[in-house]
């Protein structure tokens, strides 16, 4: 969930410029995306191993 | 060349670039109080993958840490060269300047709460005909839904009470899917980020709570 909570935010929010926008990630638009599909979109992204990113904590 | 734009932040702290993505060259451009770094590409790789989305966020990560402010952006966002880049901030210079006041040594906490199951499926009700049979389920789907977001909304009111004065800002996403009932972005002084992460890691009996950060201000970047 960490890797998917970091690639929402990533993906979906953060300073816009008027910059030529890419709009593809491993093969997924990202014109516009909510919250569902940029879950869906990042399964592409993961892989087995855990994130070495920061990491979720069951509270 | 390409620039992929990581983040602006305030003119203080380091002006040493980091590397950038794929161990290609970061170029920090500033003006009026401002930086932008940016990966320089020669030219753009055709896609991205979850390396290079963690890469881009150790990035960020460092550069907030470095800086009192930093607004990242999001991922990918192109710019043609530095030029675009000095003509970007220079137009949108107030904004910029603004935004990150607000977010001035301050970082973000996300909490995920996740239903420890799936929604219950009751026996469909009893009725005489098929058409109120069927307004029967609707209304019994409904009120399960109206039950989940009412729990979902209490959640998100606790998370508040618990940050308490330590709570700058707070974006709530309730019930943004089947299996997520709150999805929580919490704004919060950098000092105090470890001391909020153990207040909201809780244990419900109903929902799993799972906190991460704190990260740069990504959800509280919303200049546009």
């Amino acid at each position: 969930m960490s890797l998917l909570e970091l690639a929402d935010r990533l993906l979906n929010r953060g300073v816009v410029l008027t910059g030529e926008a890419t709009i593809s990630v491993a093969g997924v638009d990202l014109i516009y995306l909510g919250l569902n599909v940029v879950l869906s979109a990042v399964e592409n992204l993961k892989t087995s191993h855990a994130a070495p990113a920061s990491r979720g904590h069951d509270g | 060349m390409r620039l992929l734009l990581h983040a602006v932040t305030t003119a203080d702290g380091t002006e040493a670039s980091p590397t950038g993505l794929r161990d290609q060259p970061c170029v920090r451009v500033a003006m009026n109080g401002l930086a932008a770094w940016a990966t320089q590409f020669s030219e753009a790789p055709v896609t991205f993958g979850r390396a290079d989305l963690l890469e881009h966020h150790a990035l960020v990560s460092r550069l907030s840490a470095d800086h009192a402010g930093v607004l990242p952006a999001r991922f990918p966002t192109w710019l043609a060269d530095a030029q675009a880049l000095r003509a970007e901030l220079e137009r949108r210079q107030a904004d910029f300047a603004a935004a990150l006041e607000r977010v001035r040594e301050r970082v973000e906490i996300a909490m995920t709460v996740l239903w420890r199951s799936l929604p219950e499926h009751e026996p469909p009700p009893e009725a005489a005909t098929p058409g109120r049979k069927y307004l029967l389920g609707r209304q019994q789907a409904f009120s399960g839904s109206d039950r989940r977001r009412a729990r979902a909304r209490q959640l998100a009111d606790e998370t508040e009470r618990l940050v308490g004065d330590d709570l700058v800002d707070v974006r709530h996403q309730v019930c943004p899917s089947a299996t997520v009932a709150l999805s929580s972005a919490v704004l919060v002084p950098r000092e105090r980020a470890e001391n909020v992460k153990v207040r909201l890691a809780r244990k419900e009996p109903d929902v799993r709570i799972l906190i991460n950060g704190p990260w740069p201000p990504y959800t509280f970047a919303d200049v546009v």
